[in-house]
């Protein structure tokens, strides 16, 4: 069983610049080969203007990085802020996010590809990512949570994990993953309470699909636990 | 040149690869090709107006640095 088109779809409308239901066509399509499309375009699109962003963070070197932030915000839209973001060291992110308003912090990382800062993703405190995840979990951001949890160490899942209460988003949060073979890692390490969360948010709220599809990515071991516990 | 051709050109990408969208609407695929290649020069716009108003707000005395530092190689 494979994961959804609707994700894809959602990423690739965001690299265009135009909504989800301008793309509904592609429903129809395979989610690899939406997936491929979407990839190519985005280092495509992204290889165009790499080097400006490269120079666009090295000039905010000069600069300390609360004004920083003040005119990256006033000037450039979320995308461009996104793309640049990607480029900043991992030592200098946590000074760059503690100017950043959490509002603005939510419009930008859905433009950000976290495989291109896994460095930065993977050296940030929880207490600098519980905020996001909040307001990430606010804003239904479950595709771009997807993304951002599938570069995490097997060291910083449980503490994610434990900023995550409501089981239609760790659901939802596994399905739009971009890596399902992570899935594990996350189950886990679950508590019970969690996968029973789960179990709910996807019968009361009709997501009995997407659990589905997120347990047949599950190996057998994990899948067992995780029935046993009441997440099937 | 195809709609499949021109999105295959921006993308970097064979023709063949993008054969699934034969089975798609032709209209949707058509727009499809019309976005993908605008999205390009959209963004480099919003690069440059995004660069010209942040040199705007950076304290006079730091902006020759700062040009120096953006205009230093190609985009």
């Amino acid at each position: 069983m494979s994961l959804d088109v609707r994700g894809e779809i959602i990423k690739l409308a965001r690299e265009l610049a135009v909504e989800p239901g301008d793309l509904a066509f592609l429903e129809g399509a395979d989610r690899d080969d939406v997936r491929r499309l979407r990839v190519a375009l985005e280092d495509a699109l992204d290889q165009r203007n790499r080097g400006i962003y490269r120079r666009i963070e090295a000039s905010s070197r000069l600069l300390p990085p609360g004004v920083a932030v003040k005119i990256a915000t006033a000037s450039f839209p979320p995308l461009i802020i996104g793309r640049v973001s990607e480029e900043i060291p991992s030592d200098r992110s946590p000074k760059f996010l503690e100017h950043m308003p959490i509002e603005k912090t939510g419009e930008i990382l859905p433009h950000m590809n976290p495989r291109r800062m896994s460095d930065t993703v993977r050296a940030l405190p929880v207490s600098q990512m519980a905020p996001m995840i909040k307001e990430l979990e606010r804003r239904e951001e479950f595709v771009t949570m997807g993304r951002f949890l599938a570069v995490l160490t097997d060291e910083q899942i449980p503490a994610v994990l434990a900023e995550i209460e409501d089981g239609r988003t760790l659901l939802l949060a596994g399905f739009h993953t971009e890596d399902p073979e992570r899935l594990d890692a996350f189950v886990k390490v679950m508590t019970d309470e969690q996968l029973v969360s789960i179990r709910d948010a996807a019968s009361d709220q009709g997501l009995d699909d997407e659990l589905a599809v997120v347990l047949a990515n599950l190996p057998p071991a994990t899948r067992a636990r995780a029935e046993a516990a009441g997440m099937g | 040149m195809t709609d499949i051709e021109r999105i295959a050109r921006v993308a970097g990408l064979p023709a063949a690869e993008l054969a699934f969208l034969e089975e798609l609407d032709p209209t949707e695929v058509a727009r499809l090709a019309d976005r993908v290649e605008a999205v390009g020069p959209e963004r480099d716009q919003a690069v440059d107006a995004g660069i010209e108003g942040a040199l705007k707000m950076v304290p006079r005395m730091l902006r020759p640095a700062i040009r120096k530092v953006l205009f230093a190689g190609a985009r």
